[in-house]
């Protein structure tokens, strides 16, 4: 049988990482007082039915020491050992049908080590509320403790810090009060400073029975800022309100929310438990019934936390489909300014989609519409990249046909949704539509081309592109170039070779080999323009094939194409030519 | 007319506006080509290095290789001029996006992979760290072909220490669950994917990397009610954009070895590895679409519309599901050969032959659970 050994545990290494690498700031030893404070409160009230006299006091020496103090349950002898000494033990893991009871905040039993971020020792004055002898417990870094017999303790426990060199600024009036406010604002429990009647924390139980009013000015003294709007959230598991920025942002912004389990802040980062849309919300909210995780800095991702998303989602679809018909222009102000937000939603939400589809606005040829004018406006077609829309968008234009530009989040589900759920004659571009934008040509017309074909085919084919000709508006567009994403990425990758050397032009070329048939790029001739008109009567090819290498490199500058090595000598050495031929003709109209 | 001057700075700026996806990385190719007009060293090296870092986890992997190479030759003209940390961050993010690609493009020849990945334990030599992130890159590498040596940086990645340049520890555990998987070390697995399964590990591709492996490997045991719940899970979150092709594949291997006909299914999402460079995610898909395809009568007709690019298309859109199946199984046996011509090994096609026993399996047992 194989021997069985034990491994060792360095406790004063582990009180090091438990306190200066669990948590992301020292800010966070206040958290956890609060919450034993709170939890001590709470078992209090459980165990002496009608007491309600829960409160945490604060005494400071500033700079130098920290009396945080409650006066709820207090511990004896055998739990300080139990509880105080364990680490991971918790006076909060007596399970109710196998749960921890739903009012209490902490669960670890590790909180209290995060206080050795700002004091040498922590010293623990408690008494139980249920009658016996009070004791004085010192712990220190090393994972060492004393316990003392202490006979002038009331009811409760005190936590008496000492402030560790640098760590000064934490034993401050102000910083305890903003640590306070921005941790336990929400707290069932008042706090104070010791001797004072001034409340530190409170806010409303019930938010949506709050004026509009009355959360604007909410908002504005917890964030500093005026708030486009307030939408109160008071669901199962959230209790709050969601504040509308006042100005555009983005997913990566970050947006401060205020985040609390069991009003403790929990987070300032929504990505767990908002939905990615909210990105233009800043959030005030309780949870309850959510589980965080070991650090308390986040949630865990289980059914409570995407039920908690659902509601939230809810809570504001509701609110602003009720918003429409209350106030409409609010909505549109919103909507203004938050459309890539309501977008995103509107997509996931059928009821939001058809709240805010008339609202919306989507880029175009004929400029930005909203998807009320797009019901009205006909035929249409649409497109998923924005190089292509711009280089379509002349086109489009002067033949009076729509175009959309889906090229942006959440544009192309919602035009297809738009185009479905009403019936709407608006499709994708494919190629079968493009023969209806770039008309045929006749066989006639066909054949009188036939000469600027087979030059242009011939003189593109270094560039793996070939010739048609087609009729379009507008003429004096004499040539359009388009290619397919594969042939995009191939001229990336060759351009990439004709920069590159070593094994990245090995690769490079590795991967143009690879390609069985090379696709080929179209640069379509219009037989509307004047130009192509009189190239198709020139027969010198030398010129011919010079003019149709000009269009092509013409035509890739005005799709915004960028120019490899080899087109742009072409373009150096077809203009030469040019200006050689007409100084050249110049120079004969002038001898004779 | 007033022209306007480039400015880096207000370009970025409006990049970083925008959400990440199609939008951003549409938004970083065209910032790259005004770097390039106005031949901004600094800005054509940044932002060619924004592009790798973000396309990675939106679009076809194998799209970043020019980009790659555009940064070394540019940064080989310009020493210097991102700065240093900048430099150094860029250098390491662009050569283990390099080193990576080679995962998922069997054209690249084994001498230039193998270069790859020098290049990023030469990175590692200069810098003094990194080594954990090469081992990690060279361990995934090789088991595509040469367990010995991929056992080999699996031993050192786990002596290197971590740094700055490793790779996020959400990803470095579901890596670990692959290499146990892939070598057959359940146990090694289930430890190391315990972290992400209880939710305490996430980051942009965990847990959904983790549900794909572990999901393959049940379906590979014929465990098919063990795969159910992380199916679920996949379905759910993991399907977001064209770079969770293989996930897709993974999901329609399983409804085909449920016996489920996912037609809507793969009419929808058949654009993505049509469209896509990167065969290792293609591989994937068309694997899990050819058990999908035979679940049924393969003499059946279905009408469905796919894309024009796919080879067998039609314009009626009627197919017989014998003549899908043919096809995915070619195109991924294909990729299998290619895979494992460039390793000198047969993981690939050992991969396919597992799929096709595991399938045949459940159609003999029809659809009764194992």
């Amino acid at each position: 049988m194989a021997e069985q050994y034990h491994f060792q545990v360095n406790l004063g290494g582990m009180l090091d990482i438990l306190s200066n690498h669990l948590y992301k700031s020292p800010d966070v030893f206040l958290r956890e007082l609060l919450q034993n404070g709170v939890d001590a409160v709470t078992r209090r009230r459980r165990e002496q039915p009608g007491w309600t006299g829960g409160r945490l006091t604060v005494a400071l020496e500033p700079g130098r020491r920290l009396t945080f103090r409650d006066n709820g349950a207090g511990l004896d002898e055998a739990e300080i050992h139990r509880f105080l000494a364990v680490i991971g033990q918790s006076s909060k893991t007596e399970l109710e049908d196998g749960r921890i009871p739903e009012d209490y905040i902490g669960r670890f039993g590790i909180g209290l080590l995060s206080c050795f971020m700002v004091s040498d020792s922590i010293v623990v004055h408690t008494r139980p509320a249920k009658g016996g002898p009070g004791h004085c417990w010192t712990g220190l870094p090393d994972g060492t403790y004393t316990l003392e017999p202490l006979t002038d303790c009331p009811a409760g426990t005190a936590v008496i810090l000492t402030a560790r060199s640098g760590a000064e600024g934490y034993f401050q009036r102000e910083k305890i009060a903003e640590l306070v406010r921005y941790y336990g604002l929400a707290l069932p429990v008042p706090v104070f400073f010791a001797g004072e009647t001034a409340q530190l924390n409170g806010v409303p139980e019930d938010f949506s029975a709050v004026s509009r009013s009355q959360l604007l000015a909410f908002g504005e003294w917890l964030y500093g800022e005026t708030f486009l709007d307030a939408v109160p959230i008071q669901t199962k598991h959230l209790s709050g309100v969601a504040y509308v920025l006042p100005y555009a942002t983005s997913p990566t912004m970050k947006t401060g929310h205020r985040i609390y389990l069991k009003q403790m802040l929990l987070t300032e980062q929504g990505d767990t438990l908002l939905p990615p849309w909210a990105f233009f919300l800043r959030c005030f909210l309780n949870t309850r019934g959510l589980r965080p995780t070991a650090s308390r800095e986040d949630f865990y991702e289980d059914e409570a936390l995407f039920r908690a998303r659902d509601e939230f989602a809810a809570a504001v679809g509701s609110y602003l489909t009720a918003l429409r018909r209350s106030d409409p222009d609010r909505l549109r102000q919103i909507v203004d300014i938050h459309a890539q937000a309501i977008k995103a939603m509107a997509v996931w939400d059928d009821g939001l989609f058809r709240l805010f589809i008339d609202y919306l606005p989507f880029e175009t040829s004929e400029g930005a519409m909203t998807g009320a004018a797009l019901k009205d406006a006909g035929e249409a077609y649409y497109v998923a990249t924005v190089p292509k829309f711009k280089q379509l968008r002349p086109i489009f234009m002067a033949q009076g046909r729509l175009l959309i530009c889906t090229g942006y989040a959440s544009d192309g589900e919602l035009i297809a949704k738009l185009a479905a759920d009403f019936s709407l004659p608006i499709e994708p571009l494919r190629e079968e539509a493009m023969e209806g934008v770039l008309q045929q040509v006749t066989p006639e017309e066909e054949q009188a081309l036939s000469g600027l074909l087979l030059a242009a085919d011939d003189a593109l084919s270094v560039f793996d592109c070939r010739s048609e000709a087609r009729r379009f508006f507008p003429g004096e567009l004499p040539a359009l170039y388009a290619m397919s994403d594969d042939v995009q990425f191939l001229r990336q990758v060759q351009s990439a070779r004709d920069l590159s050397d070593g094994i990245f032009s090995d690769a490079l070329s590795s991967l143009l080999d690879s390609v069985e048939t090379r696709p080929l790029a179209t640069l379509y001739l219009n037989l509307n323009s004047p130009v192509i008109q009189r190239l198709s009567r020139v027969r010198d090819g030398a010129l011919l094939r010079g003019a149709v290498r000009l269009l092509y490199v013409q035509a890739l500058l005005a799709g915004g194409h960028p120019l490899q090595g080899e087109e742009l000598r072409v373009m150096n050495q077809e203009l030469l030519g040019l200006i050689e031929r007409s100084a050249g003709s110049a120079q004969e109209e002038g001898v004779r | 007319m007033k022209k306007e001057l480039f400015s880096g700075e207000r370009i970025n700026k409006a990049i970083l506006a925008l959400p990440e996806g199609k939008p951003r990385l549409d938004a970083l190719q065209d910032a790259v080509a005004q770097a390039d007009r106005a031949a901004d060293p600094y800005w054509r090296l940044r932002f060619r290095a924004d592009y790798i870092c973000d396309a990675v986890y939106f679009d076809d992997e194998a799209k970043i290789l020019p980009f790659c190479g555009e940064f070394f030759a540019l940064l080989e003209e310009y020493p210097g001029v991102l700065g240093e940390p900048l430099e150094q961050l860029s250098c390491f993010l662009v050569a283990k996006r390099a080193a990576a690609l080679c995962q998922v493009l069997p054209q690249i020849p084994m001498t230039v992979c193998e270069g790859f990945l020098e290049r990023l334990a030469e990175l590692t030599r200069r810098y003094g760290k990194g080594s954990r992130l090469y081992h990690n890159l060279a361990c995934e590498f090789y088991l595509g072909g040469d367990l010995d040596r991929a056992a080999a940086h699996f031993e050192a990645f786990q002596k290197a220490k971590l740094d700055m340049q490793s790779k996020c520890r959400a990803c470095e555990q579901s890596f670990m669950v692959r290499y146990a998987l892939a070598t057959g070390d359940w146990a090694l697995a289930e430890r190391s994917a315990r972290p992400i399964f209880d939710g305490s590990m996430t980051c942009h591709d965990v847990p959904w990397d983790t549900y794909h492996t572990y999901i393959e490997a049940y379906l590979d045991r014929g465990e098919i009610k063990k795969a159910d719940p992380l199916v679920r899970q996949l379905s759910r979150g993991g399907i977001r954009d064209v770079s969770d092709t293989e996930y897709m594949g993974t999901l329609l291997r399983f409804y085909g070895m449920q016996n489920r006909v996912g037609a809507a299914l793969l009419q929808r999402y058949l654009p993505w590895p049509l469209s896509l460079w990167d065969r290792g995610r293609q591989f994937y898909f068309y694997q899990g679409a050819w058990v999908l395809c035979t679940a049924g009568p393969l003499d059946r007709e279905v009408t469905f519309y796919l894309p024009r690019q796919f080879p067998l298309w039609r314009e009626d859109g009627r197919y017989r599901w014998g003549d899908l199946a043919d096809w995915f199984y070619g195109a991924a046996a294909d990729i299998a050969g290619q895979f494992d011509r460039r390793n000198g090994g047969t993981v690939y096609r050992d991969t396919l032959a597992r799929t096709e026993r595991a399938a045949k399996e459940r159609r003999n047992h029809g659809k009764k659970e194992i």
